[in-house]
């Protein structure tokens, strides 16, 4: 699982999506939310920057 | 108090009713309950017979994962599957109530002097029960021998700022059968005098079960437990006896309500319904306010669904399937506002409804603590 910024709203949002195992994204939150912040913390080791995937521009 | 029914018919102006005139003046009626007991509001556990199942849930392994509305299983090393059960009729534990579903805990595999297995759930405002005798009870029964089971009430105090560390008071150990059983577990819970509250007003009373626990764990007198727990009518009321168990509003549609202070998940019933209303920002994307049943306890920040765009079109004087799945745009404690992304149809400005593909569409927001 893993979780990728998805876009930014025209209010200034970022949003994430999270892929799970299967590749599907089921969920999707702000940088608020508080499993994305856990999921993050857990990346901390392995550098946040870099795990965090920035998808393709729509 | 008397059972007593008018045996005379006919009053002239001025008669009074006298004890000769009644039919019956030594039987007893029966109570049900008491009118204190009835009430809404003594159990602080919402949903503690799993009535509500928004998120359909069925089983799960995956620690800190939510299965009946409100409950949550959490646990430390090895394997631990909760899932939903349903009692065949007649066999709930509660005569005259028939429960309809009960939550199973199986734990297997764990050996770290840290393994742990609970169910739990987080009752909002540390300052409930705070400075009061507890009960918290439940029945069980578990698989195979006499387990150990536990509980806890443990006082979170939020996030935000500097808050307090967690206190954490736990029960008697008891131990289980393999019949169902009422077990209660009285518990003083500390003031939060002197204590420091999150600035974030998210602090709760967390109510754990605990099934299985190690040495070092959060439940050291339940011990490591391979079995299969069994668990109905969870139930923390102030006092120090557990009264007559009943749902924390009395009512099927309040238990809904209160499930959905924390948790609302739009279904289906058949395919094609339409839902929300919004516009086309885009020929390419659907903007759509979903009004909550409910005020969440706070705003949302994410957004779930079923993770096949298929499942999902709009509705803008023409269906067009979305080409990707739907996705957070923007929420406040009353309503969500998704985007649903389509490969090309729309007209931008135009008005727009979703709508479901098939039932497999759902559309889910948690405001949990």
């Amino acid at each position: 699982m893993k979780y990728e910024l998805l876009n930014t709203t025209e209010d200034g949002i970022k949003i994430y999506a999270r892929i799970d195992d299967d590749g599907l994204c089921r969920f999707t939150c702000t940088e608020d939310n508080p499993d994305y912040l856990a999921w993050l913390e857990e990346q901390k080791p392995a550098k946040t920057s870099k795990v965090v995937d920035e998808a393709a521009p729509e | 108090m008397a059972v007593g029914f008018p045996t005379k018919v006919n009053y002239a102006t001025g008669d009074v009713l006298s004890a000769t005139n009644m039919n019956d003046l030594s039987g007893t009626v029966n109570l049900l309950e008491s009118a204190a007991e009835s009430a809404a509001g003594v159990n602080k556990i919402i949903n503690g017979d799993f009535g509500i199942n928004q998120r359909a849930f069925t089983s799960t392994t995956t620690t800190a994962t939510y299965g009946f509305d409100r409950f949550q299983m959490a646990f430390v090393d090895g394997t631990v599957t909760y899932s939903a059960q349903t009692f065949t009729a007649g066999t709930a534990p509660v005569a005259g109530y028939e429960a309809t579903n009960f939550a199973q805990i199986v734990t297997t595999g764990q050996t770290l002097t840290t393994a742990q297995a609970q169910l739990q759930q987080r009752i909002e405002s540390v300052r409930t029960l705070a400075g009061q005798t507890a009960t918290f009870s439940f029945w069980a029964k578990a698989n195979s021998g006499t387990p150990n089971i536990n509980v806890s009430l443990a006082q979170s105090f939020g996030t935000g700022g500097s808050p307090s560390a967690s206190v954490a008071t736990t029960g008697t150990v008891q131990t289980i059968t393999t019949s169902w059983a009422r077990y209660s577990f009285t518990i003083a819970v500390p003031s939060i005098s002197g204590k420091t509250l999150g600035t974030t007003n998210d602090g709760y009373l967390a109510a754990n079960i605990f099934v299985s626990g190690g040495s070092a764990s959060s439940a050291p007198t339940v011990g490591i437990q391979s079995n299969t727990f069994q668990i109905w009518g969870v139930q923390v009321e102030a006092g120090s006896t557990a009264s007559d168990f009943k749902t924390a509003t009395g009512t099927k549609q309040g238990e809904l309500a209160a499930c959905q202070r924390y948790y609302f998940r739009l279904t289906f019933d058949a395919a094609t319904r339409r839902f929300g209303v919004g516009i086309a920002d885009l020929s390419t994307n659907a903007q759509i306010a979903i009004p909550f049943p409910v005020t969440l306890r706070t705003t949302p920040t994410a957004l779930e669904q079923s993770g096949t765009a298929g499942d999902y079109s709009v509705f803008s004087g023409v269906n067009v399937t979305c080409n990707a799945v739907p996705t957070y745009q923007q929420a406040t404690q009353v309503q969500g506002v998704i985007s649903l992304p389509v490969a090309s149809g729309l007209t931008a400005g135009y008005a727009a409804m979703g709508r479901n593909i098939n039932t497999n569409a759902y559309l889910g927001w948690s405001a949990e603590l």
